[in-house]
């Protein structure tokens, strides 16, 4: 069975069921439309609104999606030796993300966030985590389009704080 | 709208989202780069775990004058240490080998009265609480009270207290503090010149007692021999060998059942004790419908006598490098 999804700018995404009750926003609405996987007439008689996504965005969502609705249910989040929380990226997550730039990471990641795709959210927000990886913080902040309005007076009393914690 | 984004105007939960998986270091970073971030990344840093300590070593190198020595095997505890700086006269942080553990010496003017004692943490997890054996602080009148409010607040696995023949009299107020900072297990090195006399005091029922309402498992009795442990007086072979044991026999019969009794703690090195010195005492153990785990390191002579006798009557004796040789070292684990 398939699931009509609309996007903001209103383009209509058919998808497999399956692909669809890997979004937790979605799985929620269709419940609450009475939409179930063996009532082939509720399913067609109705599409899902997602005005949080565009067609781009969802179109990259639906890709993602189709490559991991076989996956096995998993704990998305690990714990290394230092006790530090890690998400494991595979090697196709990798290369499905690596042309991104910072905006579309967000575009993405806000979309993942709205459709509650915890998969999508936390492979998104561990290539961002990577990027900012072993970086100074003026490297960060050119990488990211931040404009710094702190001062060096400020900065100090920052560094202050956290003193003993610092390499 | 989000093409053109500064990571600083993303929504808080994207931001939380990547700041959860962000290594400390590059969160400290991270914060210098805007206000915004910092204040979204500080809070996190401060309160996001409790304080957990290595160790803590006491020194009092000075009569007035109180020196801590921290260590942290966790780099996020070591945010603690810099709150340290607005109550303690001098902080500076130690060089360490490993790349997660902090570490800082504290130096802190011994408070004269109550009033002035300020908890060193809000809340700690300390591992091993040390009191440092060459520049010991003795826990005589009023210190053990001042060490609970040092550490009001924390919890402490395990503590080491120096004790010498004049501090022993005041042993009864060293419970109290174990059981303000949840302490299970208590090791008490012995220090010169004069160690005999001090065993009534740790024999004391009440003391005992104390120890085991305190929350005490776990008892160790070692010794420091820097400087030179001389008895000033001659004690007879009694006085040496059966102190120690009724020692010991108090303890198993309040309940404390994991005991290590060191040779250094109340024998000298030259003491040799016989077969029959300890036969008796492991026999009444060995009798006792409980699960002990004792050990009790000495030089024995005629030790295969010993571990005859003692398997005589069901237990297990364990001996390391045992020779039977007059002079024989001895590991003994007894469990029942």
């Amino acid at each position: 069975p398939n699931v009509k999804l609309v996007t903001s700018d209103n383009e209509e995404f058919v998808v497999d069921f399956r692909i669809a009750k890997m979004s937790v926003t979605v799985s929620r609405l269709m419940e609450a439309m009475n939409m179930s996987e063996t009532d082939d007439a509720s399913l067609l008689s109705n599409s899902i609104p997602l005005p949080n996504v565009t067609k781009a965005v969802m179109a990259r969502v639906i890709e993602w999606c189709e490559k991991h609705k076989n996956d096995e249910p998993k704990e998305e989040k690990e714990n290394d030796k230092r006790g530090r929380t890690t998400h494991v990226v595979s090697d196709w997550d990798k290369e499905f993300l690596k042309n991104d730039e910072f905006g579309r990471l967000c575009q993405l990641m806000g979309a993942a966030n709205y459709l509650e795709i915890k998969g999508l959210f936390n492979d998104i927000s561990q290539t961002i985590a990577n990027m900012i990886h072993g970086k100074k913080s003026d490297e960060i902040a050119e990488m990211f389009n931040i404009h710094c309005d702190l001062t060096e007076a400020e900065k100090k009393e920052i560094r202050k704080k956290t003193a003993w914690c610092e390499d | 709208f989000l093409l053109n984004l500064a990571m600083d105007l993303l929504p808080p939960e994207l931001l939380e989202g990547i700041f959860t998986l962000l290594p400390w270091n590059d969160q400290l970073r991270l914060r210098l780069t805007c206000r915004k971030l910092n204040a979204a990344i500080t809070p996190r840093l401060l309160n996001s775990e409790r304080c957990e300590l290595a160790h803590i070593n006491l020194k009092q190198m000075f009569p007035n004058k109180l020196i801590l020595n921290m260590r942290t095997a966790n780099a996020k505890s070591a945010k603690h240490f810099a709150q340290l700086e607005k109550r303690m006269e001098r902080v500076k942080m130690l060089k360490c080998d490993n790349k997660e553990e902090r570490a800082c010496v504290v130096n802190l003017a011994l408070p004269t009265s109550e009033s002035e004692v300020q908890p060193i943490f809000e809340e700690a997890s300390i591992e091993l609480f040390q009191i440092c054996t060459i520049y010991p602080l003795y826990l005589d009148e009023g210190k053990a009270e001042l060490l609970t409010q040092l550490l009001h607040g924390c919890t402490v696995k395990r503590a080491q207290i120096v004790v010498d023949y004049l501090s022993v009299a005041y042993l009864a107020q060293t419970p109290p503090f174990l059981s303000a900072v949840h302490c299970k297990s208590v090791e008490f090195v012995i220090k010169f010149p004069d160690f005999y006399p001090m065993v009534p005091y740790f024999s004391d029922s009440e003391f005992i007692c104390a120890l085991v309402a305190a929350g005490v498992e776990e008892v160790v009795f070692s010794g420091d021999s820097k400087g030179g442990r001389q008895s000033t007086k001659d004690y007879t072979h009694d006085t040496i060998f059966q102190q120690p044991f009724n020692l010991l026999r108090a303890l198993i019969n309040a309940g404390i059942t994991t005991i290590t009794y060191e040779k250094s703690s109340f024998w000298r090195s030259e003491e040799r004790a016989t077969p029959g010195d300890m036969l008796e005492f492991f026999n009444e153990v060995s009798a006792l419908d409980v699960l002990l785990n004792i050990t009790i390191n000495a030089h024995i002579m005629n030790a295969d006598v010993l571990i005859r006798g003692v398997e005589a009557n069901g237990a297990t004796l364990t001996c390391e490098n045992c020779d039977n040789e007059t002079t024989t070292w001895h590991k003994t684990i007894i469990s029942k």
